[in-house]
C-alpha cells in the first residue's frame, strides 16, 4: 500500500521539495529521503519522467547552470505550479482526514 | 515505484546500491558511466535536442551517486559501477518515460499538423505566384525551389522551422516579383489583388502571435491588441513603400487578424506559430527592402537578388528561433 500510495502523489511529492528553491533531480530524491525520515526512498533516476512531464504541463521549469565540471539542470516551481500544489496539498489533508474517519485512526 | 523503507541512508548503502540490475558488476576496471551513457544515448529514441538534455541529467545524477561512493572508501570504477546498479538499467529508464509521460520520439519532431499547415501555406503561395506575371516571377520561384531544396535536405531532421522560415521567404520575394513587375519608372503600388492576399496573410500571423501570449490569453479583448499591432505594423510598412493603406487593404488585414487570433487561441496554434513568425518576418522583411533597394539606385535584378538573400535568411532564423521556443517548452540547452 505505501507503494501506491507514493505512486499516485509522486507529483505532490516533487513540487512540494521544490518548494523551497530549485533541485536538480538527484537533489530531489535527497530531499525527499531526508524530509521523510527515509519513509520515501525513490528508485535513483525515476524522478525525470515525471519532472519532465510537469514541465511540460507548466507546473515546473527548469533552467541549466554547471557544477563540478558538468551540466546540471535545475527545476523549480511556476506559478502555476505554486497554485497546483496548494490544491493538491488541500486535497491530501481532505483525504486522510476522511480516511482517519473513516477507520478510526485519526486525520 | 517507490520502495518505502525506513533506516539509515549508508548503513543500508547495499540495499540501495542494489537495487536494480547491473549494468556491469561492480569493481570491473573502465569507466562504467561513460560506458551507460553511450548505451543510453544510442537507445533512447528521441529527437537529438531532447535527448541530449536526458542525457545531461543522467549523468549529472550517477556522477552525484558515484561522488558519494568515493566517500565511502571505493575506487573510481567501483563507485561509478555501484552508482549504475543503483539507477537501474537503460531499458527500464526508458520504459519508465514511456510509461510515465516523460518526452516522446515526437518531440521536436514534425507533426501532421505542420505539415497541413504547410500545405495551406503552399496554396496560398501558388495563388500568389498566379497573379504575377512569367518573365517577372522567376526571382521568387528560384528562391521558392531553392529553399525547399535546403528544406529538404537530409542533413536537417527538424523541417518546422525551416518550412517556417521558407515560406516566409518565399511570400516576401513574391512580394518583391510583384513590386518588380510594376513599379514602371519608379516604386508605384504593387498589384492590388496580391497586396490583399498578403495582408490578410500578414494579418493572420500576427493575430497568431497575439493569441498565443499567455497573459493576452486572459484578456478579454486579444481582437482588439491584434488589430492595433497588425494595423500599426502594416500601416508603417504601406508608409514606407510611398502608398497609403486603402480601407480595402485595412480591412483584409484585420479580417486576417481574427482569423489568426481565433487560430492563436485555439492549440493549433501553437502548432502553426513557427510557420507564422516566419511568415510574417520573410514577408516583413521584404517589405522594408524594396524601398531601401530603390532608394540606393541598385539595378532590378541586383537589387532582387539582395532582398532574397536577406529575407530569406531572416524567414529561416525566425522561424527556427520560435520554434525551438515552442515546441513542448523545452528548456536551454545544457552550457557546452
Amino acid at each position: 500500500m505505501p507503494d501506491e500510495l507514493a505512486k499516485g502523489h509522486l507529483d505532490l511529492l516533487l513540487l512540494a521539495a521544490l518548494e523551497n528553491g530549485p533541485l536538480h533531480g538527484y537533489g530531489l530524491i535527497e530531499a525527499i529521503r531526508a524530509s521523510s525520515d527515509g519513509v520515501f526512498d525513490l528508485p535513483e533516476g525515476s524522478v525525470y519522467p515525471a519532472l519532465h512531464r510537469l514541465e511540460r504541463a507548466g507546473l515546473l521549469k527548469s533552467s541549466w547552470s554547471e557544477s563540478g565540471g558538468r551540466a546540471r539542470r535545475r527545476y523549480s516551481l511556476t506559478r502555476k505550479g505554486k497554485t497546483e500544489l496548494r490544491r493538491e496539498r488541500l486535497e491530501w489533508r481532505r483525504f486522510t482526514k476522511a480516511v482517519g474517519t473513516v477507520t478510526g485512526a485519526g486525520g | 515505484m517507490a520502495a518505502l523503507h525506513k533506516g539509515g541512508r549508508h548503513g543500508d548503502g547495499s540495499r540501495r546500491m542494489s537495487r536494480g540490475r547491473s549494468n556491469q558488476p561492480p569493481g570491473e576496471a573502465g569507466e562504467p558511466i561513460s560506458d551507460f551513457i553511450r548505451q543510453l544515448e544510442a537507445e533512447l529514441p528521441y529527437p537529438p535536442r531532447v535527448r541530449d538534455q536526458v542525457i545531461a541529467e543522467v549523468r549529472d545524477h550517477l556522477e552525484s551517486l558515484a561522488a558519494r561512493e568515493l566517500n565511502d572508501r571505493y575506487t573510481r570504477p567501483e563507485a561509478e559501477a555501484r552508482a549504475i546498479s543503483a539507477f537501474g538499467t537503460t531499458e527500464d529508464f526508458i520504459t519508465r518515460f514511456e510509461q510515465q509521460g516523460g518526452p516522446t520520439p515526437a518531440d521536436g519532431s514534425p507533426s501532421l499538423g505542420v505539415g497541413a499547415s504547410v500545405g495551406v501555406y503552399v496554396a496560398l503561395v501558388v495563388a500568389a505566384i498566379v497573379w504575377t506575371p512569367a518573365r517577372e516571377a522567376w526571382p521568387a520561384i528560384v528562391a521558392a525551389a531553392a529553399v525547399f531544396a535546403t528544406c529538404l535536405s537530409p542533413t536537417r531532421r527538424n523541417l518546422g522551422p525551416l518550412i517556417g522560415g521558407a515560406m516566409g521567404a518565399i511570400l516576401g520575394n513574391v512580394a518583391i516579383a510583384h513590386y518588380i513587375a510594376f513599379r514602371g519608372a519608379g516604386p508605384v503600388a504593387p498589384n492590388v489583388e496580391q497586396i490583399y492576399v498578403w495582408s490578410m496573410v500578414i494579418g493572420a500571423c500576427v493575430g497568431m502571435l497575439v493569441g498565443l501570449v499567455p497573459r493576452l490569453r486572459r484578456d478579454p479583448s486579444p481582437l482588439l491588441w491584434a488589430t492595433v499591432f497588425g494595423i500599426a505594423g502594416h500601416v508603417v510598412a504601406r508608409l514606407w513603400l510611398e502608398d497609403s493603406p486603402s480601407l480595402t487593404s485595412l480591412a483584409t488585414l484585420a479580417t486576417g487578424l481574427v482569423l489568426g487570433t481565433a487560430l492563436g487561441l485555439h492549440r493549433i496554434g501553437r502548432r502553426l506559430l513557427p510557420l507564422a513568425l516566419g511568415t510574417m518576418i520573410g514577408a516583413t522583411g521584404g517589405t522594408i527592402l524594396i524601398p531601401l533597394s530603390f532608394r540606393l539606385g541598385l539595378p532590378a535584378y541586383v537589387s532582387a537578388g539582395l532582398i532574397l538573400t536577406i529575407s530569406t535568411i531572416v524567414g529561416l532564423l525566425g522561424g527556427a528561433a520560435t520554434a525551438t521556443a515552442t515546441r513542448r517548452r523545452l528548456p536551454h540547452a545544457p552550457p557546452t
